[in-house]
């Protein structure tokens, strides 16, 4: 009985330890590109600033990608979310805040709150339009 | 719904009946629900996926090589994983999808579309093998998971056909799947009623009343867990925090699209607002799910990119106009799935319908999720004559490039699949993970230059 458990242990421990050995081996080169890649550090280290798009929209700022200047790149819209939109000083010209990769707690779910939460009564009677309209499709559908 | 009862069932075989079609309806009602109510990003349908199964099935293997009881082992990985989805979610981790691209995408969906097709294939192909079926019965299991798949496909396709109206056409294509999953159904009970017994097919295992497929307490038993294991999940719950989190960011990524012109509480051509507070919700529901037992949900990429692709407005040339931004198809949708698990009739119903129909619309799920995927035409470029090919974006990068590129996300799917089905199966979504910086790392070092990158990754 004592030999059976003592198996069982044995062989529970090979498996943390293969698990341990595993993680360590593929994580290694992974940090090893990130760290390599030094967009991927610059992005952290990025001042601790934030964006805030309902002030960008409530004071009429213009939105506006720095790097490109509004012009759209041809290689990957991907870049439109590295390179975030950001709310320009009018009186500048010159961007007032930065996107970071972490932010400080709870601040980013603070912000997507803070820009759904008023839209939600219109969230649900948009939805009662959308029935209205998915029932005038299908007798658009129907009536064709 | 009819994906709720296939990954039902699919999870029911890989838990041994731990967590069943009911738990799987449930959930998804649920969980469902309430995301529409909640997210930041409504518009994103949530569900189990291919690899969440996966992962759930190479749990299970883990729980049973080291005696440990699944449920409780499931639920402490489950609790984990909510905990650091949670860290996740208040330090606006989610940022981190800016780092994936294309590259990374289509080998995700590619293993989704595999993972289907694969589950179907073995399913149907195990009858052959099984002592407990017969030649009989696992013929008229292919036939009837063919015909499923076939009339799904064929009836999809009539769109883009002269026959019948418009009317008709648009129709028949729209509730393709639901009228190949009705089909199959009715062959399979007229193949039941013409040669008895002998033609009965397993069906989906849904008990009478409103409970457990196995008939266990909704609460799972956490104390059951030896202390060290309680502890030790933390590392396959780093392997479930890596899946899920990708799972849902890569599809509220695809949902954000700027092509779907949504206004609603975002900035311009940002596709990572809502996206923090939509892990929070999945962070909560995660939590929820694991202490009763029922699937972790995630947003499901084929089910959300349909969904917002049937609220979208087209103008006159078949482009976007906008999207019809709201919560309440959402809402509906759960509230509908929700009402066949609690109502007894659509309940009863559901135990009608065999699993070689359901092995059909996985099938079906599965392949007609490919088309358009990049990677897909690249391999099926493989093949072709190329004299006769028509012209693609990748066209101007020189063959042997992109043989290389696809070469390289083939080998990262097989990886995937290799480690998935191997004993350290719990670990394939590390291999998710190294994606994106082996898609960087094949730039910097210069094996695919930054010029053919720009195009074979473009978005």
């Amino acid at each position: 009985m004592n030999s059976n458990n003592s198996v069982i242990l044995h062989t529970k421990l090979e498996l943390i330890i293969a698990y341990i050995t595993i993680m360590k081996l593929l994580c290694t080169p992974i940090l090893l590109v990130l760290s390599q890649y030094s967009c991927v550090v610059s992005a952290f280290s990025v001042p601790a600033q934030l964006t805030v798009a309902p002030r960008a929209f409530s004071t009429g700022m213009h939105l506006h990608c720095p790097k490109t200047h509004g012009a759209i790149r041809a290689s990957s819209k991907l870049h439109m979310a590295e390179e975030p939109f950001l709310p320009l000083d009018d009186s500048t010209g010159e961007s007032v805040e930065k996107e970071q990769l972490f932010e400080g707690l709870g601040k980013g779910i603070a912000r997507d709150y803070k820009a759904r939460l008023p839209l939600m009564k219109s969230d649900i009677t948009d939805g009662f339009n959308t029935q209205v309209r998915i029932i005038d499709c299908l007798h658009c559908n129907a009536t064709s | 719904m009819a994906p709720a009862v296939g990954f039902g069932g699919l999870f029911a075989a890989a838990t041994n009946g731990a967590i069943g079609t009911i738990e799987m309806i449930s959930s998804t009602a649920a969980c469902g629900f309430i995301y529409a109510l909640t997210a930041a990003q409504p518009l994103t349908i949530i569900g189990s996926t291919g690899p969440v199964l996966a992962f759930v099935a190479c749990l299970a293997q883990l729980g049973k090589a080291t005696s440990l009881p699944f449920l409780p082992l499931y639920a402490w990985t489950g609790l984990w994983t909510s905990a650091i989805l949670f860290l996740s979610s208040i330090t606006s981790a989610s940022n981190l999808v800016k780092y994936l691209t294309r590259f990374t995408d289509e080998i995700f969906s590619v293993l989704i579309s595999t993972i289907f097709v694969i589950e179907a294939i073995s399913d149907v192909g195990g009858t052959f093998t099984s002592p407990e079926s017969t030649f009989t019965k696992a013929l008229l299991t292919l036939t009837i998971a063919t015909v499923t798949y076939g009339t799904a496909t064929v009836l999809k396709g009539l769109r883009n056909t002269v026959y019948f109206t418009k009317s008709i056409r648009n129709n028949l294509s729209n509730f393709a799947p639901t009228i190949g999953v009705v089909f199959g159904s009715l062959l399979a009970r007229s193949a039941r009623l013409a040669h008895g017994a002998e033609a009965l097919l397993p069906a989906l295992t849904i008990p009478s009343k409103f409970q457990s497929t196995s008939g266990r307490p909704w609460l799972i038993p956490l104390m059951d867990l030896p202390v060290w294991a309680r502890f030790a999940s933390f590392l396959p719950a780093l392997m479930a925090v890596t899946l899920l989190f990708l799972d849902q960011n890569i599809t509220v990524r695809l949902v954000n699209n700027p092509m779907y012109k949504m206004k609603k509480g975002r900035r311009k051509g940002n596709v990572l607002d809502g996206m923090h507070a939509d892990l929070l919700v999945i962070s909560a529901l995660t939590a929820v799910t694991s202490l009763i037992g029922f699937p972790w949900l995630v947003a499901a990429t084929v089910r959300s990119i349909s969904h917002v692709r049937a609220l979208s407005k087209f103008d006159k040339d078949g482009n976007i106009e906008s999207s019809m931004e709201q919560r309440l198809t959402g809402m509906s949708i759960h509230a509908l799935i929700g009402s066949c698990v609690v109502f007894a009739k659509p309940r009863n119903l559901l135990t009608q319908v065999p699993r070689p129909v359901l092995m059909g619309l996985f099938m079906y799920l599965g392949i007609s999720a490919l088309p358009g995927n990049e990677m897909w035409e690249r391999i099926k470029g493989f093949f072709t004559d190329k004299k006769l090919a028509k012209v693609e974006k990748w066209s101007s990068v020189p063959p042997k490039v992109t043989t290389m590129f696809t070469a390289i996300q083939v080998a990262c799917l097989g990886a995937m699949l290799w480690v998935k089905s191997s004993p350290i199966g719990v670990l394939f979504p590390v291999i998710i993970a190294m994606l994106a910086p082996l898609r960087f790392g094949l730039e910097k070092t210069g094996i695919i230059k930054k010029e053919y990158m720009d195009i074979l990754d473009e978005e």
